[in-house]
């Protein structure tokens, strides 16, 4: 079986594809049946964010799979594929492993390092579990997937610095400040960039707002958005000695803000320290209030170099995260390789309980003067020789198929305990006992165009050794 | 013997956190953090367990304090158990690495200049055991002073980073120059107010002592000059509202004058009997 991702995100298809192939969550569990009715699916997860449309399966072969992947989006999006097959990407076996672990970790994102979208790869996995679309394998790469997302944020911190440089603001103030539930925050100009700033110190609870505008009217407007005190530019620099937080961009091509009047000011906060940003070109405040004791000023350069610093942190604690993905890729080939050896550990305990129980019956036909009690013992201690023996082999070989050359060692085991015959027939067994837990569902898909795969089915639950 | 290796153990796993706590700061690594926890709380137990071997030496329990050796000993050993205690505290990484590399110079010092000797005040008799509580508080003063003097350090240090607008990793991962400011001032209020308490006991032993003179060594000068600086730190903190860079400043100036407390024990004549 082999695991493949078919897909496009925001680097390989502009928002006019990307927003045709969207999957609305109350057609999800209609998609996700026709998607493990197409031809070769075992399991599928489908993963629909604005930025990318996934498509992750378990498959029976790789032959031909893409070609049957695209034949579901051409027939749920109702698009032909040759508009679409230049966008989409398709991984396979590892390389999709990698893929879905670097998109849970944020990697993969458009802002490296975000967390929305482990939400949301969290969430289509549980839509699929619920909806029997997932198995075995997806089952553990997707809980693999989320709890890799999880540990990569809370052990690195790759999604604690602002990449914006309205939230860089916000990230300096606090720096200052520590919080701003007390602070006093005033704005100068009423500008789109100003607002998204003011709003961020808002969420983060600055405790009143200042606007001044140099046409009062749209000081109102911006001012009502955070219950705050519309005021003029000239009534602004004289309130500039009660504020925490002053931040420019007037429109204006002198300096609003002068050394003078900010020491002025200054003098009247004693040891209060005062934060200016000033995003406006030309700027609105003069760099000589930089110089000032207890002023903290940054334009919009100083700001802009923040966030590019914080990229690149964020691209340095990638790095640790890739080491972690490796990890864990290991991690789950050791799963795959250990999947393979349940059925022969499950033969080989049937097989000694068989001859367990075998001999006791002889050995109680042949002392009939044994009571109760007795039997109990005798039962209990040979019961608990056969465990003894059959430990270290079941130990040693789980070990072993998580090795190099894990698939002969398992040839061996059976050949050695002779189990083959017991693992094909509970192969057999599982399958029969699968075809007929999966009749129903089998006869519903029937009315859909590609039901004939669906008696490839019971591939789902035999647990064969990993190819991959 | 015992108290030797527990010292000297003491010492290599304190090293050994610190190494850890350096690896952290350096690169985040949580692990090397926890780690480095780890080995504090086992260096706080094993500093534990060599104050009580001191404490029983000679077959019945005594404070052991009155020589410099266990002064500094228990000087270390509240040094560590603060540091435990802020580690819990968010952004807390390099004021504990900070505040343990003043612990385990201390530690080190001791293990080099000094030794354990015999507890001299205890065979000296004290005609009062207000010595004794004298000692005790000076040493937690000076842990609460060192705690102090790390936060206002880290405080010049984030106020430089931001007013040259010098962003990297570090200034992420300290508290803000507010909360900075507030525990430096806590750290030394405390400090301070212990280290008072404590000087009050110190008059008053030497006063029934009859010892009138002592008050014009070295030493009781330089407290007494080290006092004065943190009485200018709060004057300008509370009442003339000064910048915090100015009140680090001071508080900075006043644990100068601390450390130089330890190296006028040469020339004074106040701690004859080897204590502090």
């Amino acid at each position: 079986m082999h695991i493949v991702v078919v897909g496009l995100n925001y680097r390989t298809a502009p928002v006019e594809v990307r927003e045709r192939f969207t999957f609305s969550e109350e057609d999800m569990p209609k998609a996700l049946e026709q998607l493990n009715s197409t031809k070769s699916v075992l399991e599928g997860v489908i993963v629909a964010t604005c930025n990318r449309t996934e498509i992750y399966v378990v498959v029976d072969r790789l032959h031909m799979c893409g070609y049957f992947i695209r034949s579901f989006m051409e027939q749920w999006f109702g698009i032909n594929r040759e508009e679409f097959t230049q966008h989409l990407y398709i991984y396979e076996d590892e390389q999709a492993i990698s893929h879905l672990f670097k998109v849970t970790c944020g990697l993969d994102s458009m802002v490296i390092g975000e967390t929305q979208i482990l939400g949301q790869v969290r969430n289509a996995f549980l839509t699929s579990q619920k909806h029997d679309a997932t198995g075995t394998w997806f089952n553990m790469l997707f809980k693999q997937a989320v709890t890799l997302g999880k540990r990569a944020h809370s052990e690195t911190s790759i999604g604690e610095s602002a990449v914006s440089v309205s939230y860089a603001a916000v990230e300096l103030g606090k720096r200052i400040f520590g919080a701003f539930n007390d602070k006093k925050v005033m704005i100068l100009g009423a500008g789109k960039m100003s607002e998204l700033t003011v709003k961020h110190l808002y969420a983060n609870g600055a405790a009143e707002v200042i606007v001044a505008n140099r046409t009062l009217g749209r000081a109102e407007e911006l001012a009502s958005k955070f219950k705050g005190t519309p005021c003029t530019i000239a009534e602004a620099k004289n309130l500039l000695n009660e504020v925490d937080i002053v931040i420019s961009s007037t429109g204006s091509n002198e300096y609003v803000l002068n050394a003078e009047r900010v020491k002025e000011s200054m003098k009247k906060r004693q040891s209060r320290p005062l934060f200016m940003i000033d995003i406006a070109v030309p700027r609105d405040i003069d760099p000589a209030v930089g110089e000032l004791s207890n002023v903290f000023l940054y334009d919009i350069d100083d700001l802009e170099g923040i966030v590019e610093t914080n990229l690149e942190m964020r691209r340095v604690e990638a790095a640790k995260i890739e080491v972690m993905i490796q990890e864990e890729m290991d991690a789950f080939h050791t799963w795959l390789k250990t999947l393979g050896v349940r059925p022969a550990i499950r033969a080989l305990q049937e097989k000694s309980n068989a001859i367990h129980e075998e001999t006791m019956e002889s050995l109680f036909n042949k002392l009939p003067e044994l009571d109760e009690r007795q039997r109990k013992v005798i039962r209990r201690l040979t019961k608990s020789i056969v465990n003894q023996m059959m430990h270290d082999p079941i130990n040693r070989i789980k070990e072993m198929t998580g090795g190099k050359q894990g698939g002969e060692a398992l040839d061996y085991f059976s050949q050695i305990f002779a189990l083959e015959s017991l693992i094909h027939e509970n192969e057999q067994e599982a399958r029969g006992r699968n075809k007929k837990a999966t009749a129903p569902v089998k006869a519903e898909r029937t009315k859909n165009a590609v039901d004939q795969q669906a008696e490839e089915k019971p591939l789902k639950v035999s647990l064969a050794p990993a190819t991959l | 013997m015992l108290l030797n290796i527990i010292y000297i153990t003491g010492i290599c796993i304190y090293a050994l956190s610190l190494l850890f706590y350096i690896s952290d700061c350096i690169s985040r690594n949580s692990v090397a953090k926890r780690i480095g926890t780890g080995l504090l709380v086992i260096t706080a137990l094993l500093q534990f367990a060599g104050i009580g071997i001191r404490a029983m030496e000679g077959g019945h329990f005594h404070f052991p304090v009155f020589t410099l050796f266990d002064f500094l000993f228990l000087l270390a050993f509240c040094i560590s158990i603060t540091s435990i205690a802020l580690a819990y505290m968010k952004r807390s990484e390099f004021a504990v690495l900070l505040i343990n590399l003043v612990g385990f110079c201390v530690m080190l010092v001791n293990r080099l200049w000094f030794t354990a000797g015999d507890n001299a005040l205890y065979s000296w008799e004290t005609e009062h055991r207000l010595l004794l509580i004298h000692i005790a508080l000076a040493s937690i003063s000076f842990a609460a002073l060192t705690v102090g003097a790390v936060f206002a350090a880290i405080y010049m240090f984030l106020h430089r980073k931001l007013k040259h607008k010098q962003w990297n990793d570090t200034v992420r991962r300290l508290p803000s120059l507010e909360k900075l400011d507030v525990y430096s001032y806590k750290a030394l209020m405390a400090g301070t107010i212990i280290l008072v308490m404590s000087l009050v006991l110190a008059v008053m032993s030497v006063a029934m002592a009859g010892r009138w003179t002592l008050f014009l060594d070295i030493k009781v000068l330089s407290t007494l000059t080290a006092l004065a600086m943190y009485m200018v730190y709060f004057i300008k903190r509370r009442l003339w509202r000064r910048s915090g860079r100015e009140a680090a400043i001071w508080a900075l100036i006043g644990y100068g004058f601390i450390i130089l407390n330890f190296f006028l024990n040469t020339w004074s004549a106040f701690h004859s009997w080897s204590g502090v």
